[in-house]
């Protein structure tokens, strides 16, 4: 039997906005199954990192490789279609529709008739315990709310990768508790998950494995308490261990 | 099934309606044929400004395109509509590739793509202009042929105006089918937020060009019918500006969230507009200096038109819904 | 084409985009600075020419003095424009924006026809008919003084925007509106000023223009359009831009109509606009910056 494919593979990844070098040299790898989360401080580079994983930024160096097919370069809708979705650090929900509305938007990539597209958006909101918010106008849900819904939308594409972005920044304890429980049934479901965290808590409570970004530079990958154990990192974090 | 054209079904209904009465007016009649007319026209061009968010100012390209196909194709070549429709809606289809390819590739948006489908209308509008055999300035007629069923020639208005019901259905119905299914909720996503879209698998170029190409052909449809009807075409009439800025006008004033928004600017400015033309002589412009000031006001203080009013009150209540919200514990347990 | 009607063509195509990059600045500041695209741009200075036809007429002023009096009235429109009806429009979708600044165009079109009737009007003096020998080349009095005017006037903006504390402030905003805000700066205060300082430039064009150029209500559409053409080329928001944009259109305008018929050297400048949009989307110098 051969090791086990991993799902993510990023070698070399480097993102430069003319001379301002957001990401260099981030190389990491995610097994299918996992959480994996992406930690380190504001600016570290973490939503760049984001943004060149689901294409919406071409990056300047480095390749990524999905279940072993190269995706750098590709379109973020065509990155979607191959099963890595991605949620935004500040959630717009589409104007002038309701939640399903809003959920049935990102259906559509697997189930182009309107009837189907309409039953998965169902069950991906009740995957996120938001179904009996349905037929709500989707601006009117509360921060924690809309958070839900941009999960939603996102696993009603059908990953097999989720990139989760701060989701749980500026939540109530219950509220963080309760999406965090979310987040650990959709992966028991066979979600993969890489999320990026302030809350190193929350990082060692979820994740198994992780790497953590300062200026752009990988300090450390690997098992998440070795990781954060790791005396560099502790040097980066110096003064603020848990936020 | 009902419920999902019924957007569709009640305007067609008053069109039919408002064909019948112009049956028995003559007068009523040619009103009714502008309204429809246009306010389709209007209707076709807000699938992309309203729904897609891509607002088009050179939209008379395609009018254009319409109209002068059948002119010249008859003059030119004899053709009828039954051969000159069908190659003016493939022309606007290509036209509507061409340009959407150089506008979308490029990411322009806003202003910028505005601007743009302007100026592609101004040049066309221009060379149009200086062209001997497209009647330069002058514009064409289109002569009377003894064969007068083939090329749609009748002695009264009314079969025209049978004509353009069918327009306004086809136009109607369709765009519903298109806004009900998976392309209505992929545009107004790009409308919103393309970025976001995108990373839910929105292809944004292909829905783009999809939504301009498909305004694109029943626009230049509209054109085509417009010559026929008028057996005369020339720039202004077709090509200009102005009738650009009337699908805006008329689109802002009857709502642009609405399908049959537009129609009902179409309603509402076309005959009042005949009215006091009638009744204060087209010399008086004391009307439009009124009638641009309105739609200044209208547009600033009542973006969702007055269509957007009247169907708000037709929406469903999310107020009660929100009640239910509150009192829904914080976390619920999945299935 | 012989060399002398290039030269003249040539000569003709720079005094006009002088004259452009003037129309076309006030444009570019205030969708630089507001992100907002004026539609009744080219009106205001239509209103600007009969404005200085008037102070020819019933004053007896050189049109040269009449920009004294006609600039400060359009500097008054723009501030009061900003405050009655384009700051509420900002607020508005971008749609709903255009349908209230061509809305404006077109009633200030009707109100200019219902006062002063759809004659076409010149400022004619002893000068209108003079002109100066350039080598091989001629050129007209009134173009020479217009375009003279323009190019000194976009010397003073470009000095106004580099070296003063309002210029500075406007090249903040425009780049970064939050940030501005951020730092405390009266956003509204910059606004307003943009929006004056855009309007005011057609104020001083206009007068010199009509001594060159006929006026009628419908004269400002045309030069919205060029101006919309030379922004974009040049690239929103970007002055040289603006300055290059002009001078192109101008030039490439000159020589197509010593070439080719009116009709068809008036389509010169939109091909030139898909010309650039194909070749270089950006403008050819583009100002950058975000929201």
């Amino acid at each position: 039997m051969s090791a086990p494919q991993p799902l993510l593979a990023v070698a070399g990844l480097g993102k430069s906005f003319g001379g301002l070098k957001a990401v260099s040299d981030v190389s990491f790898t995610v097994m299918p199954g996992e959480i994996f989360g992406i930690i380190g401080p504001n600016g570290a580079g973490k939503t760049t990192l984001f943004n060149c994983l689901s294409g919406l930024l071409p990056l300047s160096a480095g390749t990524v490789h999905l279940d072993g097919r190269r995706i750098d370069g590709l379109r973020p809708h065509e990155i979607c279609r191959l099963g890595l979705a991605r949620t935004f650090q500040i959630v717009r929900p589409f104007h002038g529709m309701s939640v399903l509305e809003n959920v049935k938007v990102a259906a559509f990539a697997r189930h182009p008739a309107s009837a189907a597209a309409e039953q998965h958006a169902r069950l991906a909101l009740g995957r996120v315990g938001m179904a009996h918010l349905a037929d709500l106008d989707a601006e009117r849900l509360s921060v924690a709310e809309m958070r839900r819904l941009e999960i939603a939308r996102a696993i009603a594409t059908e990953p097999r990768l989720l990139l989760l972005d701060e989701m749980l920044a500026g939540l109530t304890a219950t509220e963080a508790a309760a999406l965090c429980e979310q987040i650990r049934r959709i992966n028991a479901e066979g979600v993969t998950i890489m999320m990026v965290e302030h809350s190193v808590p929350i990082i060692s409570e979820l994740c198994g494995n992780a790497i953590v970004l300062n200026f752009g530079e990988m300090l450390a990958s690997g098992a998440t308490r070795a990781v954060l154990d790791d005396a560099q990192v502790q040097e980066a974090y110096l003064g603020s261990a848990a936020s | 099934m009902l419920r999902r054209f019924l957007p569709a079904l009640v305007p067609t209904m008053l069109a039919i309606a408002g064909f019948g009465v112009g049956l028995a007016d003559p007068y009523f009649m040619e009103i009714f044929i502008m309204v429809g007319l246009i306010g389709t026209v209007a209707v076709a061009w807000n699938l992309m400004a309203g729904f897609t968010g891509l607002v088009s100012l050179g939209h008379s390209l395609f009018f254009g395109i319409g109209a002068y196909t059948v002119a010249y194709g008859q003059v030119g070549f004899g053709l009828g509509p039954l051969a000159t429709w069908p190659i003016a809606m493939l022309m606007a289809a290509a036209s509507a590739l061409c340009i959407g390819l150089l506008c979308f590739r490029y990411g322009l948006r806003g202003y910028f793509f505005s601007i743009a489908t302007l100026a592609f209308s101004e040049v066309a509008f221009l060379l149009v202009s200086a062209t001997l055999w497209l009647g330069r300035s002058d514009g064409m007629m289109l002569p009377s042929s003894p064969d007068a069923l083939r090329y749609l020639q009748f002695d009264h208005k009314w079969p025209y105006g049978l004509i353009i019901v069918a327009f306004l259905a086809l136009t109607l119905f369709l765009s519903q089918a298109f806004l009900t299914a998976r392309p209505g909720y992929y545009w107004r996503a790009l409308r919103d937020n393309e970025g976001a879209a995108e990373a839910l698998g929105v292809p944004a170029m292909r829905y783009k060009l999809l939504v301009f190409a498909l305004s694109a052909v029943l626009t230049a449809l509209g054109g085509a019918i417009f010559a026929n009807t008028f057996a005369f075409v020339d720039p202004r009439s077709t090509l200009g500006v102005e009738l650009s800025i009337q699908l805006l006008v008329f689109g802002i004033i009857g709502g642009l969230g609405l399908l049959w928004g537009p129609l009902l600017g179409a309603a509402l400015l076309i005959p009042a507009g005949e009215l006091l033309r009638t009744y204060l002589g087209s010399g008086f412009h004391g009307i439009n200096i009124v009638a641009y000031a309105l739609l200044m006001m209208l547009a600033l203080l009542l973006p969702q038109g007055l269509g957007g009013v009247l169907g708000a009150r037709l929406a469903r209540p999310s107020a009660e819904k929100r009640a239910t919200a509150d009192q829904a514990p914080a976390v619920e347990a999945a299935s | 084409m012989s060399t002398t009607i290039f030269l003249q063509a040539l000569l003709s195509g720079l005094t006009n985009g002088a004259i452009y990059a003037l129309v076309a600045v006030g444009l570019t500041l205030v969708f630089g600075v507001m992100r907002i695209v004026n539609f009744a741009h080219g009106e205001f200075l239509m209103l600007a020419m009969y404005g200085g036809y008037l102070a020819f007429t019933f004053l007896g002023l050189d049109p040269i003095l009449a920009v004294f009096l006609v600039a400060p009235v359009l500097m008054l429109m723009g501030y009061l424009l900003f405050d009655g009806l384009i700051r509420p429009a900002l607020k508005v979708p971008e749609i709903n924006q255009m349908a209230v600044t061509l809305g404006l165009s077109l009633l200030l079109q009707y109100l200019a026809l219902v006062a002063f009737k759809a004659d076409n009007l010149l400022v004619t003096q002893e000068r209108s008919t003079a002109s100066i020998w350039l080598g091989p080349v001629l050129i007209q009095m009134p173009q020479a003084i217009a375009a003279l005017a323009s190019i000194i006037l976009l010397g003073l903006f470009y000095l106004v925007l580099r070296k003063t504390d309002l210029g500075l402030i406007m090249r903040v905003v425009s780049q970064s509106r939050d940030g501005a805000a951020l730092s405390g700066i009266d956003i509204s205060g910059t606004y307003r000023w943009a929006m004056a300082i855009g309007l005011g430039t057609l104020g001083i064009a206009g007068p010199l223009m009509v001594s060159a150029l006929y006026v009628n209500p419908h004269v400002g559409q045309l030069f919205t359009l060029k101006a919309f053409v030379i922004v974009i080329v040049g690239g929103m928001g970007s002055f040289g831009g603006v300055l290059i944009g002009a001078l192109l259109v101008g030039i490439a305008e000159s020589i197509a109509a010593s070439w080719l018929t009116a009709s068809v050297a008036a389509a010169v400048p939109f091909a030139l606009l898909i010309l650039v949009m194909l070749l270089r989307p950006e403008g050819l110098v583009p100002a950058g910056g975000s929201r």
